[in-house]
């Protein structure tokens, strides 16, 4: 209880409560601007955060998550852009109900869905984390290794569209984590000589040039292609009395409310499992348990509902996995893992054990979080529409002239910005090559842990390998590990016989999202009759009439 | 594809997965793979050889992963052919410089090339100066031609990275040769 109490103490503090502040108002704008994402938003001020308090900065970051997650809504609902694939699934009832003069309706259903679900996600997360704390504590260098390992095929399984490649980009980021001295002996390998590099990859530039830069390389794309502008001028004409509405439709419905949160914190549990993917899997569910399924995809709130209360739920969920168990659930969560390293705290359980008031501060301030988003997001609806009509030309230069500063700014080196650089260029070819980057990113943070723990267990067990199976939670870590394969090659295999799941309709919807294809898809959204086609089929020639333009930007790489 | 607002306009210039790109990195991990192997027979499998003993449990899958991706490509991603998804949306009615420019991977260079361009920047006048010099051009490329408001959002964007990192964070920021 004493570290629930010092947590809670570290967040009433002015500094971190201005810092959450701050975090939220950047996540909002954040999540307003096509390519942009919470993974980014956090990489391009990681650099920043080593110049704070580590609770500030943890603070700031679960904000800007928090905030980014929300403000998703707004495009989604009223421009039909979803700046991420999660929420891909709230442009199907949303957009239909703008199309119908509902717009500032959907945006309150939208909200208190978003606060509600991640309030009821939070407030569970906050219960498990203290018996996780106490079974952590079992947990040897053997039990780290293979959680590591189960982390890391998990994610490279779930994360983009093909799990090979989704493995082989793991292997990557655990082979470039390897580069440097041995955390035991000190002898260096793969540093290729560079003095710079005995230390290892550092974090910063790997995530700059991973997420920021590549994400803005593929913008680029589009911008100067003259594919996407984010300046469409349309307004909310019904007005702050509608948003009252939709809050009170919200309201109307607590037990899908209730539902999508939980379902959310279950799939945000799971690593690897994104936004994208839990918010199909809740909107299915939703449509399945709701009176009016026919309606859903034309307009019908409980749609919203369904999406937006999972999606806040998962944020919530992610952190218990991240903090209990050091295994990131997402792109974001492993930005978060990155900064908790460099001020020197290892992943894992030794973050509940040794520093559980700080744990705790971060599940408060991502509570607090949710909670004023609802005065916040009242206050900042109108105004933050005029953030999506920033261009694209102007943007990037500034996103990339900020991360080279950032880069550079870590060690003082400019090493480091043509480390950034080199990883940039990998980031590109392997997002180009269908590679997704966040296994290779999970890879670059876990590596150190799993290697460290990988030794100790080896000399423990005197080089045995039976050693690795030799407690009870290693044989039952062993079997999850060996369930999670069996499960990968069914799944591969009904997928080669043209069997889908929504798990797979999430990856298509965030794929599709990827190749340009404008607007979710509803009949990939979930499997089953009467998906409901007026979804992501406005009427002809509206999107033009709105002065919309073609394609969506691509969605952040984040699961 | 989904009746939406507008069409896939992803396979202007070059489709973005081309078979090359898809075989960068397991044809890369496999030679790794060998490499390692090799360095392995020859040196034995001890302690001073690159650890071996853990490296083996990162090298091994990464081989067999990349030997799966290079003879059996389909293995990742058997529902879709990539090419199939991109061609459709080739368009035919675009001049050869139009589709150059349009190029994605013109575009993915010119952004790389700019930033190498911001490192030697960097070494002769600076990062301020260099990054606006950036930004400048940068935007030039993406399309930009206004100089009203570029140039205000330049001035003002390297005046708050110099008050966050020199001032409140106390970070140097690089000059270059000539002190700036």
């Amino acid at each position: 209880m004493s570290n629930v109490t010092a947590g809670l103490e570290l967040l009433i503090q002015p500094g971190t409560l201005l810092f959450v502040l701050l975090g939220l108002v950047i996540g909002f704008l954040v999540g307003l601007i096509p390519g942009m994402s919470a993974a980014n938003a956090c990489a391009i001020l990681l650099p920043f955060t080593l110049h704070v308090p580590l609770v500030h900065g943890l603070a700031l970051m679960v904000a800007i998550y928090g905030g980014t997650t929300y403000s998703m809504a707004i495009p989604a609902i009223v421009l039909n852009i979803p700046t991420e694939a999660g929420a891909a699934c709230t442009a199907l009832d949303g957009y239909p109900m703008a199309l119908k003069g509902r717009a500032a309706e959907a945006i309150g259903v939208a909200r208190l869905a978003s606060v509600t679900g991640g309030i009821i996600g939070i407030g569970i997360a906050l219960v498990l984390l203290t018996p996780l704390a106490s079974a952590a504590l079992k947990f040897g260098p053997s039990e780290l290794f293979l959680i590591a390992v189960i982390g890391m095929t998990i994610i490279g399984g779930v994360v983009g569209n093909s799990p090979v490649k989704g493995f082989l980009s793991g292997a990557l980021g655990f082979l470039i984590a390897g580069m440097g001295a041995n955390p035991l002996t000190g002898i260096t390998r793969l540093s290729f000589g560079q003095v710079d590099l005995f230390d290892g990859v550092p974090f910063i530039p790997a995530v700059l040039g991973l997420f920021a830069i590549t994400e803005m390389t593929f913008l680029a794309r589009r911008a100067r292609r003259g594919t996407l502008t984010s300046g469409p001028k349309i307004t909310l004409r019904s007005g702050m009395g509608s948003m009252t509405d939709g809050l009170r439709t919200t309201a109307q419905h607590p037990a899908a409310v209730l539902r999508s949160g939980l379902l959310g914190l279950v799939m945000g549990l799971v690593p690897g499992i994104g936004h994208s993917v839990a918010n199909y899997i809740s909107y299915a569910v939703g449509k399945s348990r709701s009176k009016h399924p026919e309606t859903f995809g034309t307009g019908n709130p409980e749609g919203i509902i369904a999406s937006e209360g999972c999606d806040n739920a998962v944020s919530g969920g992610s952190m218990v996995p991240m903090l209990a168990l050091g295994i990131p659930h997402s792109a974001t969560t492993a930005v978060l893992l990155s900064a908790l390293t460099l001020h020197g705290i290892q992943p894992g359980p030794n973050v509940l054990t040794s520093h559980g008031d700080l744990a705790y501060a971060v599940l408060f301030a991502l509570f607090l979080a949710n909670l004023l988003i609802l005065p916040l997001g009242v206050l900042l609806s109108l105004p933050m529409l005029m953030v999506t009509r920033v261009r694209l030309n102007i943007l990037i230069p500034t996103v990339l002239v900020v991360a080279v500063v950032g880069s550079y700014a870590y060690r003082q080196q400019v090493f480091d910005v043509g480390l950034t650089l080199v990883f940039a260029v990998i980031g590109i070819a392997m997002r180009a090559g269908g590679f997704p980057v966040v296994p290779m990113l999970i890879g670059i943070v876990l590596g150190p842990t799993a290697e460290q723990n990988f030794l100790l267990a080896r000399t423990i067990g005197r080089g045995q390998v039976s050693y690795f199976f030799s407690s009870p939670i290693d044989k039952v870590l062993a079997a999850i590990l060996l369930a999670i394969l069996i499960l990968f090659i069914r799944q591969a295999i009904r997928r080669r016989h043209g069997k889908s799941n929504v798990i797979q309709a999430g990856r298509d919807a965030q794929d599709s999202l990827q190749l340009g294809v404008a607007g979710p898809t509803p009949a990939m959204a979930v499997p089953g009759p009467a998906a409901g086609p007026a979804g992501a089929a406005p009427e002809p020639g509206a999107a033009e009439r709105d002065g919309l333009r073609a394609s969506p930007p691509p969605p952040s790489d984040s699961p | 594809m989904t009746g939406n607002t507008g069409t896939n306009t992803h396979g202007r210039g070059q489709p973005l997965q081309s078979k090359l790109i898809q075989s960068v990195f397991p044809v890369a991990g496999l030679a790794f793979t060998v490499i390692f192997l090799f360095n392995v027979l020859n040196l034995g499998f001890n302690e001073t050889t690159a650890e071996p003993a853990l490296f083996i449990f990162i090298v091994l899958p990464l081989g067999v992963l990349s030997l799966i991706l290079i003879w059996w490509p389909r293995a990742a991603d058997p529902a879709v052919p990539d090419r199939e998804r991109t061609a459709a949306a080739v368009t035919a009615d675009t001049s050869r410089w139009q589709r150059l420019y349009e190029n994605d991977w013109t575009i993915s260079a010119g952004v790389i090339a700019g930033l190498v361009l911001l490192l030697v920047f960097m070494h002769f006048i600076g990062l301020l100066l260099g990054g606006g010099l950036f930004m400048a051009l940068m935007g030039l490329f993406l399309g930009y031609r206004n100089p009203l408001y570029g140039i205000p959002i330049i001035v003002g964007l390297m005046a708050l990275i110099w008050l966050v990192f020199e001032y409140l964070l106390e970070v140097p920021l690089p000059k270059g040769l000539w002190g700036i």
